[in-house]
């Protein structure tokens, strides 16, 4: 993937991570801590945790055209550093210590969700596409046959 | 080399015939020109030239600066750079798919997402090319236009 590609491919991917972490914070909230109140500073965190997701997405950047096998050692690498990433945004220090290793279990499994969420959300958008030009190449193909 | 260009009648065939001291790799060049501008292209497979009509191609790729042609079964080296043969081919039924791939828009029996935003064009013979997403943008452009 390219520079010009990857950044365009971070922007959108940024906002499709805003609205699916919105949506594992509310989901995962409201099971563990039904009655939690928070100030107005928490509607900046689902941003600030999207940024960090989006910024590992470097490791996809190559001049040349990866092999599908590359893409998928280069989207592990990925997850892993923005496990990295939220679990040090969020945790900092504390994230070695024994007390936090429950919620610390508990956002590396957000994050994967999310990930992998993410994942299929961008899937279903590319079949979509994909159908659209098989079928304006079905129409090409009729059109220059013979 | 000095260039003529004489017009014959319409009885008469279209002939373009060069007169060389010794067939080097500028003639070669030239001929090669020629002949794809008729809709073939020179390769060569286990030591054999041939010319290979453009519409048998199911793509052209380029690897470690050599670039290869692709029919049904067989796979032809030939001199021609890839940005060479791209010009020769975009107004006949091909397109850069992506930076190192031409394919026959022809050939493609099906499409499929693959990761990263990229899309996979499964062809007749059965074998699968990668289209990148820089180039998905110029593939749309040209089914809506046609040819």
């Amino acid at each position: 993937m390219q520079g010009k590609e990857l950044l365009a491919k971070m922007f959108r991917n940024y906002f499709v991570l805003v609205t699916l972490i919105n949506v594992v914070i509310f989901v995962s909230g409201s099971i563990a801590q039904p009655d939690a109140r928070f100030g107005y500073s928490v509607f900046i965190m689902p941003l600030i945790y999207a940024f960090a997701g989006i910024l590992p997405q470097a490791v996809m950047y190559s001049r040349r055209e990866l092999s599908i096998k590359e893409v998928l050692l280069r989207k592990f690498i990925q997850l892993l550093l923005i496990e990295l990433l939220v679990n040090g945004i969020i945790l900092g220090e504390n994230a070695l210590k024994p007390e936090y290793t429950d919620f610390l279990k508990t956002i590396s499994v957000c994050v994967v969700l999310v990930y992998v969420f993410a994942n299929i959300i961008s899937w279903i958008m590319d079949s979509a596409s994909a159908r659209m030009l098989m079928r304006e190449l079905a129409e090409f193909q009729k059109r220059n046959e013979g | 080399m000095e260039v003529k260009v004489l017009k014959v009648g319409e009885e008469l065939p279209e002939v373009v015939e060069i007169r060389c001291h010794r067939i080097n790799a500028q003639v070669s060049e030239i001929v090669a020109f020629v002949q794809s501008r008729q809709g073939q292209i020179t390769g060569v497979c286990d030591g054999m030239q041939y010319e290979i009509p453009v519409v048998n191609l199911y793509y052209v790729e380029a690897v470690d600066n050599k670039v290869f042609l692709y029919s049904a079964k067989q796979v032809y080296e030939t001199k021609q750079k890839l940005y060479e043969i791209e010009h020769l081919l975009e107004a006949k039924l091909f397109l850069r798919v992506s930076k190192s791939v031409i394919v026959n828009l022809m050939k493609i029996k099906a499409m499929k997402p693959a990761l990263n935003g990229r899309f996979i064009a499964v062809l007749q013979n059965g074998e699968e090319v990668i289209i990148s997403r820089k180039y998905v943008s110029a593939l749309k452009k040209k089914l809506k236009e046609g040819n």
